[in-house]
């Protein structure tokens, strides 16, 4: 019997071959993009599930409450005596690791000079808490002072193919540091990337010789709470209930911890981190869970489209199998016999789907890779968990496209079907298959609106006046001249060059946080007042002019007042704010009471961190050294030639290789996040919209189909191309019509909540919601128009004779 | 074999009913070839339908063999049409996407006779009605009258005591009509009860007896 079932679905598919192709395809591709999100999904929430305990393991961050009307402030830094202290306090904890970033530096050997590595300062400790498995060495070998670890792509990219253990490279132009491990490559989904570990002891040690740089966090002595430096994580012991501990922990920072009231210390899982953690000093740039979920529900939009259209042309088609039906019926099937074999095709189709959408996924897989930047994986043979979504998937949406046509069109008398057209047999799947059509539309009108909403707005935070320029910036990591004059005669060779307009150097570029100063000094404060948490950046004279920040009050800092160059201050908006101050001119500020000057003009906020967080206070110092960011302004055009001309000027006059990058990259990639969502959602939409035309022809052909003889007549008796036509068309954009009713108010309120999460934010207009829906209009009718202007045109003889 | 007593059958359309069938009284014997004769809307069908269980009379008491039709539950109706029944069919309602052999399997199939059993049913089937050789083509490379051929066939593979046919040659040509009475009437010598329902005087002389119908009046019964 199953042979039997088997047959006639297959013959059944291949006799209606165009409609079975919109049906499996339009399946496929919605399964596909189903199964593509759900990887994206499983790639993002498997960060740094790689460490063994992955769930034990929790980080120590700062939550600033000093603005009372606006959310905390997060920052992932934490005294620097805390790690210490847990370890003795809290026998719950079997490790702490505290380590320091310490950023791109520079690392010498033999003849090469790399800027990008990444180093931190670690303890051997740091692998106790965390899982990077070690090719050569271990983690002893990080006791000792002036010793690094490299990870295998790093040795790859200084040393080649020789072995680096015992070599030397040089650090910055500081010191030297004996490579003494080789770890296995960082996991792509870890939110912590290095290329060198140092030996905390070498900071030590190094501070201890030479008491200086390292910004003012060290001029202060160990032991010191008030010092906030480095990461600080640690791993609780198995038996341990982490909110039990957590409760003890906020009791015992409380007592520890009494420098700055309205900062708080709390604790993170780490397996948070990549969606949650959001704030200043974070180790890399997060991905957010708000847009994971966004993410999620549009795969649940697409899979529901996509079912909703099998449905509906399964439920349209098996019309045409009345008769098969019928004929069971009066040889002796049984109602249940005839529900599972419908059921059991509707399953065995989207099997075979699967498959078609398994292929899909592994052709499509490698372009969404490159659209969203990551590396993501689909491997389902291998992986039980893949396999059984799948599964599971097709099961699921075969069920629930097959049970409505199963029910409905066994629930018909054999006679009814058998005497040709009886009350009824038509009628009923229609009501349930524009059901259908309409909520396909209200989904891919409301996907249409939201992503139209979404661009927009996340346009608008890309393209927000970040209030510095952006455009035309070359930035040139200024490191690596043996002497200043070498820099100055590099600086002037550049702006001999007609392509060169400007060049500015500072501590930090512009969107990067400079040091963060917990202790700063001001005019008229109390010692015991808690003050304000600031940032603070050292700049060259043209800083302002170069990236047009504004000055809002006072005077830029300038050649002729000498004394600028020593304790002079420019605050930014939200730094009077933070103090309380209508105006700042002529008062008293330091960033710390050692370095006390006065402010001699107010800035603009501008966001030196993305726009998803408020501008912090901010305190900008003139310098002249370590401005190691260089920023070159150029003529748009001829951007090569100008670009080989720094490049071989840079040659003549520093001893390390030229490394530059396009300062407007450097800030699309701040906002990669946004840039994915935007992407996916684009795509999806256009997928949704595919899919919903698809449902239309399908149900548009076999209307016409079922409909040929009417047609005909109606042609008999006068009616025009035009008109039945129309007639035709009519019946579909009607749907898409009401559609828009529905969805219109459904992603107003759905848009309006979520831009209520952005700061910044853009203004729902109308005309999004009209062009929507026209955009849908025109592509229904268009679908549409085709079939019906093609089955108007049939001769209404042949159609007629058939009967 | 099959007793009729005061069958009517009407739909109701408004507050009015329409009467198809009137107060029909008839007896019909094993064996017999009984032709149901009667202009357009004479309610031929209906009387067939009813017969064979696929239409419930309104009204009025239907026995067929011990069994009390009237009484039947729609189950128990159609375990027992798909015991005793064939049915043929003017358009002959073969399943498109089935060749002529999976075809007169699917009965089979149904009444759950075993693979071997069934294998052996067909070809001799197929043998008896001459179309072996068209075993594995589709409804739609027949003509008509093979069409028709291969719907007789189906509606006797399963043994069953009572054909219904409802204007068998009604879309086939004479020749191709001639065959398939030809046929009927072999089935019948060998006890087969028929019963078919035809405009066509030509039909109605191969069968024993001939039954009148007229605005759902039983008018006649030679």
């Amino acid at each position: 019997m199953i042979k039997n079932y088997f047959k006639v679905a297959l013959r059944n598919l291949i006799r209606h071959k165009s409609f079975s192709l919109i049906n499996i395809a339009g399946l496929a591709v919605g399964m596909a993009l189903c199964l593509m999100i759900l990887v994206y999904i499983r790639y993002e929430l498997s960060y740094d599930r790689f460490h063994k305990d992955a769930d034990d393991i929790y980080r120590v961050i700062l939550e600033n409450n000093f603005f009372e009307h606006s959310d905390s402030l997060f920052l992932n830094i934490a005294p620097l005596p805390l790690a210490e202290a847990m370890k003795e306090d809290f026998p719950e904890i079997s490790a702490v690791a505290q380590f320091g970033d310490e950023g791109q530096s520079l690392i010498r050997y033999q003849d090469k000079a790399l800027f990008d590595n990444r180093v931190f300062y670690v303890e051997p400790s740091f692998f106790d808490v965390f899982s990077f498995p070690f090719l050569a060495g271990n983690p002893e070998v990080l006791e000792k002072p002036y010793r690094a670890v490299i990870t295998r792509k790093t040795a790859q990219k200084i040393f080649g193919d020789d072995n680096p253990i015992g070599k030397s490279v040089r650090y910055g132009s500081v010191f030297d540091l004996e490579i003494s491990g080789i770890l296995d490559d960082i996991p792509i989904n870890s939110h912590m990337n290095f290329d060198f570990l140092v030996s905390m002891e070498t900071r030590r040690d190094y501070w201890h010789e030479n008491v200086t740089g390292g910004g003012m966090i060290s001029l202060r002595g160990v032991g010191d709470w008030g010092i906030l430096s480095g990461k600080t994580y640690f791993k609780l012991r198995k038996d341990c209930d982490f909110n039990a501990f957590e409760k003890k922990f906020q009791s015992w920072i409380d007592g520890k911890y009494t420098e700055v009231k309205f900062m708080k210390f709390i604790l993170q899982p780490m397996t948070d981190i990549h969606l949650q953690g959001r704030g200043g000093f974070e180790l890399e740039n997060n991905s957010d869970l708000r847009y994971v979920i966004f993410v999620s529900v549009m795969a649940l939009l697409i899979l529901v489209i996509s079912i909703f259209n099998y449905m509906n042309l399964s439920t349209a088609r098996s019309t045409s199998r009345m008769k098969e039906v019928g004929v069971r019926k009066i040889l002796g099937a049984k109602r249940f016999g005839l529900i599972r074999q419908f059921l059991g095709e509707s399953i065995f189709l989207t099997l075979f789907t699967l498959l078609l959408s398994v292929a899909l996924v592994e052709l499509g897989l490698p372009y969404f890779n490159d659209l969203v930047g990551i590396e993501l994986d689909f491997n389902p043979l291998a992986d039980v968990y893949q396999m059984s979504v799948l599964i599971g998937l097709a099961l699921v949406v075969g069920l629930l496209a097959g049970v409505y046509p199963a029910l409905f069109i066994s629930s018909y008398k054999a006679l009814d079907i058998m005497s040709g057209n009886p009350v009824g047999v038509n009628r009923k799947p229609s009501f349930f298959r524009n059901g259908l059509v309409l909520s396909q539309n209200v989904i891919a009108i409301g996907l249409i609106i939201c992503t139209a909403v979404v661009y927009q707005q996340l346009t608008f935070i890309g393209g927000k006046d970040k209030g510095y320029e952006t455009k035309n910036i070359i930035a040139v990591p200024a490191r690596g001249f043996r002497m200043s004059k070498d820099l100055s005669s590099f600086t002037e060779k550049l702006l001999n060059h007609p392509g060169i307009l400007d060049i500015t150097r500072s501590l930090t570029y512009p969107f990067e946080e400079g040091g963060g100063a917990t202790h700063i000094w001001y005019e008229g404060m109390n010692a015991s007042d808690p003050t304000p948490f600031f940032v603070w950046t050292k700049v060259d004279y043209n800083f302002l002019d170069f990236y047009n920040i504004e000055l809002l009050e006072g005077r830029n800092f300038s050649r002729d007042f000498p004394s600028d160059s020593k304790n002079a201050y420019l605050l930014n908006e939200a730094a009077l704010k933070a103090l309380g101050w209508e105006t700042a001119v002529g008062k008293n500020f330091g960033i710390c009471e050692r370095d006390k000057g006065k402010v001699i003009g107010v800035i603009k906020d501008f966001h030196f961190n993305s726009l998803h967080e408020s501008v912090q206070p901010l305190a900008v110092k003139l310098s002249s050294n370590e401005l190691y960011s260089m920023s070159i302004k150029v003529e748009p055009d001829n951007l090569s030639n100008t670009l080989e001309y720094i490049r071989n000027t840079w040659k003549e006059c520093s001893v390390v290789p030229f490394n530059y990058f396009m300062f407007e990259d450097r800030i699309a990639e701040m906002y990669r996040s946004e840039q994915n969502l935007k992407t996916i959602f684009t795509y999806t939409t256009i997928i949704a919209l595919f899919l919903a035309c698809l449902g239309l022809l399908g149900l548009a052909s076999y209307t016409a189909e079922r409909r040929t003889r009417e047609i005909g007549i109606r042609k008999v008796f006068g009616a025009t191309v035009t008109s039945l036509s129309l007639m035709l068309s009519r019946q579909y954009t009607k749907w898409v019509l009401l559609a828009n009713m529905v969805a219109w108010p459904l992603a107003y309120y759905g848009m309006n909540r979520w831009l209520e999460t952005y700061s910044y934010r853009i203004q729902l207009s109308w005309y999004i919601f009209v062009l929507s829906g026209a955009v849908a209009l025109l592509i229904a009718v268009l679908t549409v128009a085709f079939q019906s202007i093609k089955s108007a045109l049939t001769n209404p003889v042949e159609v007629l004779r058939h009967e | 074999m099959i007793q009729l007593r005061n069958i009517t059958r009407y739909y109701a359309s408004g507050s009015l009913n329409t009467y198809v069938l009137r107060r029909i009284n008839l007896d019909i014997r094993e064996g017999e070839f009984v032709c149901v004769m009667g202009p357009s809307g004479a309610g031929k069908s209906t009387l067939l339908n009813i017969i064979g269980m696929l239409d419930d009379a309104s009204e009025g008491e239907y026995h067929f063999l011990d069994y009390n039709v009237h009484n039947l539950k729609e189950k128990q109706r159609s375990q027992l049409y798909k015991e005793y029944i064939g049915f043929v069919f003017q358009s002959y309602h073969l399943i498109d996407e089935l060749t002529v052999y999976e075809n007169l399997e699917t009965p089979l199939l149904y009444k759950k006779v075993k693979s071997s059993q069934r294998k052996s049913m067909v070809c001799d089937t197929l043998d008896r009605f001459q179309i072996v050789g068209k075993k594995d083509l589709f409804p739609s490379q027949l003509s008509g009258g093979q069409q028709q051929l291969v719907g007789i066939a189906r509606a006797i593979i399963a043994e069953p005591k009572l054909i219904l046919a409802d204007e068998p040659t009604g879309n086939l040509h004479s020749e191709e009509g001639k065959k398939i009475m030809e046929l009927f009437t072999r089935l019948n010598e060998e006890g087969v009860t028929i019963i078919q329902a035809t405009h066509s005087e030509q039909n109605a002389s191969y069968s024993k007896r001939i039954i009148y119908l007229k605005d759902g009046w039983l008018v006649d019964n030679l």
